[in-house]
């Protein structure tokens, strides 16, 4: 019994491990990767004053980089959507996704250590448990992206690999 | 050829693409918010009370509606703190009670009013659930003035009780 459940999970294992090696899962991920990233990008590019506003709840980066921040990194986020979606400069697009998520992942993380509340730049004495609770559901969602940007980079390695 | 040497000849084309990516993002982006008609001024520190983009309002421009009488200001926060002091002037129309108190609001302050709404601290977001909030009702001139109690008396600007 216990060697045929081995079995069975092992070659689920090695299923997963079949459809992740697919060139379509990959272009699929790196769509849907892109799509986000697009959307996202659109709304910064056009209320940069807003976007600014949320750098700044942050309370990370120095003042005076916040203005070129706020205009610069949704653009980024454009051209490196466009890029996964064209399959155009692969390397340097997933580089930077994985750049940008990880940077967004560990400002998240510090303000959630240090008790911050990014929504509004307010401690969490504030606002509860409740704001707590969002910071850690944003920490779920962007580790998740996280993840996915883990496995896009792995997939270009491997195929560059061979 | 294995991943590790792989890894290490993927490096520079990694890093070559990704600055040429950041240059494009930063041409386009400046560009673009030169001739842009709300641009954000790209040399100044950013802090909300010096910013009048967005929902905010700089202290500076809210001074001149205030004296102007321009504008109704709006205090956001709790009933209790409004009556320990406010804004001269000012509206109190708490966001926790904001039921209770909107009606007599709404009876002498038109929808095209110019409001300003405050709470205290920069990161008191009442103000900014506020501006929501009336805006639901179809205020559209709305402006947040963050920080705006202790700005204002920093700023030695008239209050009452």
């Amino acid at each position: 019994m216990d060697t045929k459940m081995n079995q069975n999970s092992l070659s689920k294992k090695e299923k997963v491990k079949q459809v992740l090696a697919h060139p379509w899962c990959f272009r699929i991920v790196r769509w849907l990767m892109a799509a986000l990233f697009i959307y996202a990008s659109i709304d910064k590019i056009l209320h940069p004053a807003g976007f600014a506003e949320s750098i700044y709840n942050y309370q990370i980066l120095p003042h005076f980089f916040i203005p070129l921040a706020a205009l610069m990194l949704p653009w980024v986020e454009l051209l490196v959507g466009i890029l996964l979606i064209a399959g155009f400069w692969l390397p340097g697009a997933i580089g930077l996704l994985n750049l940008l998520l990880l940077t967004f992942f560990s400002a998240l993380l510090f303000n959630t250590i240090r008790g911050l509340n990014v929504d509004c730049g307010c401690f969490v004495s504030v606002g509860g448990l409740v704001s707590r609770a969002t910071m850690l559901l944003y920490l779920l969602r962007d580790g998740s992206f996280l993840l996915v940007g883990f496995y896009l980079a792995g997939y270009l390695i491997r195929k560059q690999a061979k | 050829m294995n991943i590790t040497s792989q890894v290490k000849h993927l490096w520079p084309k990694v890093v070559f693409q990704a600055l040429l990516i950041g240059l494009i993002a930063v041409g386009i982006s400046l560009s673009l918010n030169y001739f842009r008609k709300e641009k954000l001024s790209i040399w100044g520190d950013w802090a909300p009370q010096v910013q009048s983009t967005g929902d905010l309002i700089a202290i500076d421009q809210a001074k001149k509606l205030f004296l102007s009488h321009q504008a109704v200001f709006v205090d956001a926060r709790p009933r209790n703190l409004y009556e320990q002091g406010h804004i001269q002037g000012a509206f109190s129309l708490p966001v926790e009670a904001f039921d209770q108190y909107f009606f007599e609001f709404l009876k002498s302050t038109p929808a095209k009013t110019r409001i300003i709404t405050y709470c205290d601290g920069e990161a008191c977001t009442l103000s900014h659930e506020l501006i929501k909030m009336l805006r639901d009702q179809g205020y559209t001139d709305l402006k947040v003035l963050s920080n705006g109690w202790t700005l204002w008396q920093q700023n030695q600007l008239p209050v009452e009780k």
